[in-house]
């Protein structure tokens, strides 16, 4: 057992934070309970830290408390009743360029959220925390070929339906 | 950058954009300072029940018990040499099924696993018998290749040399006679409730070989909801031997690729699209009528000096359904559609689930909820994606050659 410093911790916290918080986010569909999940998974990560057991990198580690905080604040959401259905505020492009116009938008998010879950996840680690395949199999306890086949497929139908969303507005 | 298209890449920074750096620190340590100190009194008071525990697993006389001879031979059987070659039965599957009976089959994806601690690691990922994904990774660049195969190559074999593992009893995994073996136990700490939890791992040896067949982690005598996994085959190399060479063909990361979809045709088109006579379920599947053909070509490998792609494949999609977003539409993920895609070329952009396979003729083969499936007919190569797994079940055994 080798533990892990309060400076490490810290550090990691304000280097990759954001990275943290972009793939909560994702994950909870909700800006504060994606930040809130990070800020409380920093704190099991303090909390813990003595018990981190070194058996992979201190990030890995702490993604998957961000990654298990993140969905117990979902599913808990999701629970209570009356609630509204707070959804991230997208930035909508003014690149006069973009294929998309907001319908698209709306579109490609709808595409993105019927990925099943662990495909989802794999892009967004990928994507968001620019994770390489060994990290992210090691927060997801899968094998980095499992990583890589998940990968393909969440790629390939993004690709695929994008595509043709474009194909079908020029 | 991470390898995502800039499509995706630009539907996920909308989703998300980009953030700066958050500024809670100071919250976060003053949050775990406050519930270390009121957690203390509790954590003291598991602390010697879990050493106690913990000391009375270890001291077992377990090679010189009962179940002592058992498990020189469970070591026996597994090996002693460095290279640990595996077969592993991978948590992702998808249901074959017979479209004139119904009898279903699942169909899981298998990791082969090549470890060596000085060589690193080789995987290969196999659907069916075809490789899905290929991948080598140089010693110690994976800190963590497979809970399974790093468990038998170092726990297992390392409990049952130094007389730490117990036989716990008799069990049956899949129909097959097995011993239950014990590798270690733990009290550990769980983040999510801050509580002390005991953990175990064990081994599911077959009776007759005594190789291992399955593997479990229990939590408090409980099996994991990861549930047990499956090991196809196990054995133990001498040095310098195994397969430490992946395929770069396998991986399609780094080739262009480019999807189209154009045009309405006519069924008639459709047929010249395709090259043979298509594949047909009717102007209607379920009562959901047909709303437009379209030409696809899927292209690989761009020469970017000469513009030609060094592969093309060509098909057509049947969607059925109404459509959205105006001009000839797209099928509205919200309702009720149906899509079919005819192509007679496998390739890495028509299909999803699977790569590069198409279950025997007769049968779908179908993953998740059922919402998408392959299947081959008449040497054409068919791909479904559906809003119920009924829908697409329906339009699989419509499809015939059209008269």
């Amino acid at each position: 057992m080798r533990g892990v410093t309060l400076a490490e911790l810290e550090e990691l916290y304000r280097v990759r934070g954001s990275d943290y918080e972009r793939v909560a986010i994702a994950l909870t569909g909700d800006e504060g309970l994606g930040c809130d999940a990070v800020q409380e998974a920093f704190v099991r990560a303090v909390r813990g830290r003595a018990r981190f057991r070194g058996s992979g990198p201190v990030g890995a580690w702490v993604w998957r408390i961000v990654v298990n905080e993140a969905h117990r604040r979902r599913d808990a959401r999701r629970d209570e009743p009356g609630l509204p259905d707070k959804r991230v505020a997208a930035t909508e492009s003014d690149n006069s360029d973009s294929v998309y116009d907001n319908s698209d938008s709306v579109y490609v998010r709808g595409l993105i959220a019927e990925l099943p879950q662990r495909q989802r996840l794999v892009l967004f680690l990928r994507y968001y925390a620019d994770l390489d395949y060994a990290t992210i199999a090691e927060v997801l306890d899968i094998s980095t070929g499992t990583v890589a086949a998940t990968l393909h497929r969440a790629h390939a139908r993004l690709d695929h339906d994008l595509q043709e969303v474009r194909q079908w507005r020029m | 950058m991470a390898d995502v298209s800039a499509f995706v890449g630009r539907a996920l920074d909308e989703l998300v954009p980009p953030r700066p750096g958050p500024d809670r620190w100071p919250e976060i340590e003053r949050s775990a300072a406050h519930r270390l100190r009121r957690r203390a009194a509790v954590v003291l008071a598991a602390v010697p029940v879990a050493a106690a525990l913990a000391i009375l697993v270890l001291a077992w006389p377990f090679s010189s018990g009962p179940g002592g001879a058992l498990l020189e031979r469970a070591a026996a059987a597994i090996g002693d040499g460095p290279v640990v070659h595996a077969v592993v039965q991978s948590g992702f599957a998808g249901t074959e099924i017979d479209l004139a009976s119904g009898a279903r089959v699942s169909i899981h994806e298998e990791n082969e696993l090549w470890y060596d601690p000085t060589r690193g690691v080789h995987d290969i990922t196999r659907f069916a018998g075809v490789v899905q994904g290929d991948s080598l990774y140089a010693p110690r660049r994976v800190s963590y290749v497979d809970r399974t195969l790093a468990f038998l190559a170092t726990d297992y074999r390392r409990a049952l040399t130094n007389g730490t593992a117990r036989l716990l009893g008799d069990g049956t995994v899949d129909g097959t006679p097995v011993y239950w073996i014990r590798v270690d136990t733990q009290m550990l700490p769980d983040v999510a409730d801050g509580k002390l939890h005991e953990w175990a791992h064990d081994v599911a040896v077959a009776q007759d070989s005594l190789k291992p067949v399955a593997t479990r982690e229990t939590r408090d005598g409980n099996v994991s909801p990861d549930g047990i996994s499956r090991v196809l085959s196990v054995e133990s190399l001498g040095s310098g031997a195994g397969d430490f060479t992946a395929d770069p063909a396998v991986d399609p990361t780094g080739i262009e690729m480019r999807f189209r979809l154009t045009g309405s045709l006519t069924r008639d088109q459709a047929d010249q699209a395709l090259g043979v006579g298509m594949l047909w379920a009717g102007a209607s599947v379920d009562g959901l009528p047909l709303a437009r053909i379209a030409g696809e070509t899927r292209q690989e490998g761009l020469d970017r000096t000469t513009g030609h792609w060094q592969t093309t494949h060509t098909g057509i999609t049947l969607f059925y359904g109404p459509t959205i977003g105006g001009g000839i539409g797209v099928p509205d993920p919200t309702g009720a559609h149906l899509r079919i895609s005819e192509t007679r070329t496998l390739d890495d952009q028509f299909q999803r689930g699977v790569r590069n396979y198409s279950p025997p003729e007769g049968k779908v083969l179908v993953f998740g909820t059922g919402g998408f499936g392959v299947m081959q007919s008449h040497g054409i190569h068919v791909f479904l994606e559906a809003s119920s797994a009924d829908l697409l079940l329906a339009a699989a055994k419509a499809l015939a050659p059209r008269q």
